[in-house]
């Protein structure tokens, strides 16, 4: 072998050797797919393209917060103008219905009875008890956890953008939303010790090919996916389709909260930074004033 | 030099030239040094070894919050016990008398006539208006920053970890102390944010470059 061919192919071989594809950059997952599909769209997987066109002028619309109401009082608790969202405006490549692929229904598995019964106790503990202290509010307005921050994953109201940075040994995936960061361990290391349990679980990965498969247990009991509990396995997987295009998928296994396991898959877009910074409790004025507002209207003797 | 020579070197390069500058792994700056020389070693830059094993014993005394008081109240107050702190227990390395090396006094230069009017204020403001509402708390109590979690990184009572993962662009510093994250650009040769009020952070932007063994 020439010397030059050598150090190409050692190059090659180097890289080859690691098997990891690069996911590096900033993405965005913003998309008006719903996670599960409509009830009016029963039975219908994918959209026609006059359907999706037809879907995402509907939807663009009715999420268009600057539309003035008639009503002042109504006008106003919209809080945000639309400068401030970032929902997306358009529906995924595929044109799916929904972001779940399996089950094929495109709907969450139905709790499991137990997991019914927790997540109805819950529910009423929280009607009884939402503003005796700050524990009675959601993790989202205590700043501890967003829902679609992740892991998993999701599309929401804005701050749909993370960023992913990449070595041999860990992968960090940074969520703009609260702007938490997963370092995930990609050496073969075991998960930590069931006893420890964490807001955002345990997270391990490994590679199948191309794809970053990313396992996640440990969830704290506090934290719940849709009813999940602390048994929750997620599986995370990450590949990337094109230069400027991953397939983000997320399978969930929770036996004692679903009755069957269920997968979405979103496409992911990449998208220029920097990402800044959030700040979560930063003019979070919400948590004072309901509390304070229950104190005063217990001083008053009218809760 | 030989030609099969230059490429063993040459591959070497690629495969293991990462190596002189790997930061990655977890880190503690656990100390008991303190950032300013304390005014007992005003014009001593440096402890003995003696002096240092005697600086240790004291401030380990003192720090150890398993010490009872003889009153119940102030020993309630010491709120955790000493399994709950990570102040360390030595001194840092080289024994210097304190984290700052410049100037040479070991100690924070006086701030400019402005800058003490603008601390003056801050104060008298915050003892007026401390719980008009949580705005009036500290960065810390809000949960926004926490002062040893930097940049700059400190060494604190708690929580001294970080953990530096690094890629050929970006380098990721987890700070233990609040959770957050610090994510740097290096050597992409793109510009700060513009500094126009609406784009600034409570931990700023990072660009960095690298040199063989240190960023900047």
């Amino acid at each position: 072998m020439k010397p030059a061919l050598a150090v190409v192919a050692l190059a090659f071989a180097a890289s080859a050797a690691r098997g990891q594809s690069d996911l590096q950059g900033i993405w965005s997952n913003a998309t008006i797919t719903p996670l599960e599909r409509p009830n009016d769209l029963a039975g219908k997987a994918t959209f026609t393209r006059e359907e999706a066109a037809a879907y995402e002028k509907q939807v663009v619309d009715r999420n268009n917060v600057d539309h003035r109401s008639k009503n002042a009082e109504l006008d106003v608790l919209y809080g945000y103008n639309d400068f401030w969202w970032d929902r997306g405006t358009k529906v995924v490549g595929s044109r799916r219905t929904s972001l779940i692929v399996d089950p094929p229904d495109g709907r969450i598995p139905q709790l499991t009875p137990e997991a019914q019964k927790r997540v109805q106790q819950a529910r009423a503990w929280t009607a009884e008890h939402a503003t005796d202290g700050p524990e009675g509010r959601s993790l989202a307005e205590r700043c501890i956890l967003w829902t679609t921050a992740g892991p998993p994953m999701l599309p929401g109201p804005y701050n749909n953008n993370f960023q992913i940075l990449q070595t041999r040994d860990r992968v960090v995936i940074l969520s703009e939303m609260i702007h938490d960061a997963r370092v995930i361990p990609v050496d073969g290391s075991p998960h930590l010790a069931s006893n420890i349990r964490q807001w955002m679980g345990d997270s391990r990965g490994h590679w199948e090919g191309n794809t970053l498969v990313v396992d996640t247990t440990n969830f704290s009991d506090q934290y719940s996916l849709r009813g999940s509990d602390q048994n929750l396995h997620l599986t995370e997987r990450f590949t990337r389709l094109s230069p400027d295009t991953l397939l983000y998928e997320f399978t969930v296994d929770d036996p004692t909260a679903f009755t069957k396991p269920w997968t979405a898959q979103i496409p992911v877009t990449r998208t220029k930074g920097p990402i800044f910074e959030y700040a979560c409790h930063e003019g979070n004025y919400a948590m004072v004033d309901i509390l304070a507002g229950a104190r005063a209207a217990e001083a008053k003797g009218s809760k | 030099m030989k030609c099969r020579l230059l490429v063993v070197l040459f591959a070497a390069q690629i495969v293991f030239g990462q190596a002189a500058r790997d930061l990655e792994g977890v880190w503690t700056n656990t100390t008991i040094t303190p950032l300013e020389r304390p005014s007992e070693f005003a014009g001593k830059q440096f402890l003995t070894p003696e002096e240092a094993a005697k600086y240790e014993r004291e401030t380990n005394q003192r720090n150890d919050a398993d010490n009872r008081e003889s009153n119940p109240e102030a020993d309630v107050n010491h709120a955790y016990n000493q399994f709950w702190w990570d102040r360390g227990t030595k001194v840092a390395a080289g024994l210097r008398t304190s984290l700052i090396v410049d100037p040479p006094d070991g100690r924070i230069p006086p701030l400019t006539p402005a800058a003490q009017k603008r601390m003056q204020e801050q104060f008298a403001r915050a003892r007026e208006h401390s719980t008009d509402g949580p705005e009036n708390r500290s960065l810390q109590e809000r949960c926004l920053m926490w002062p040893t979690a930097g940049p700059p990184m400190l060494p604190s009572f708690y929580n001294n970890e970080y953990q530096i993962v690094q890629s050929k662009d970006s380098v990721a510093i987890i700070v233990d102390m609040i959770h957050d994250v610090r994510i740097w650009t290096a050597a992409s040769g793109e510009q700060h944010p513009a500094m126009d009020g609406r784009s600034t952070r409570p931990v700023g932007t990072e660009h960095a470059r690298g040199g063989y063994n240190e960023l900047h």
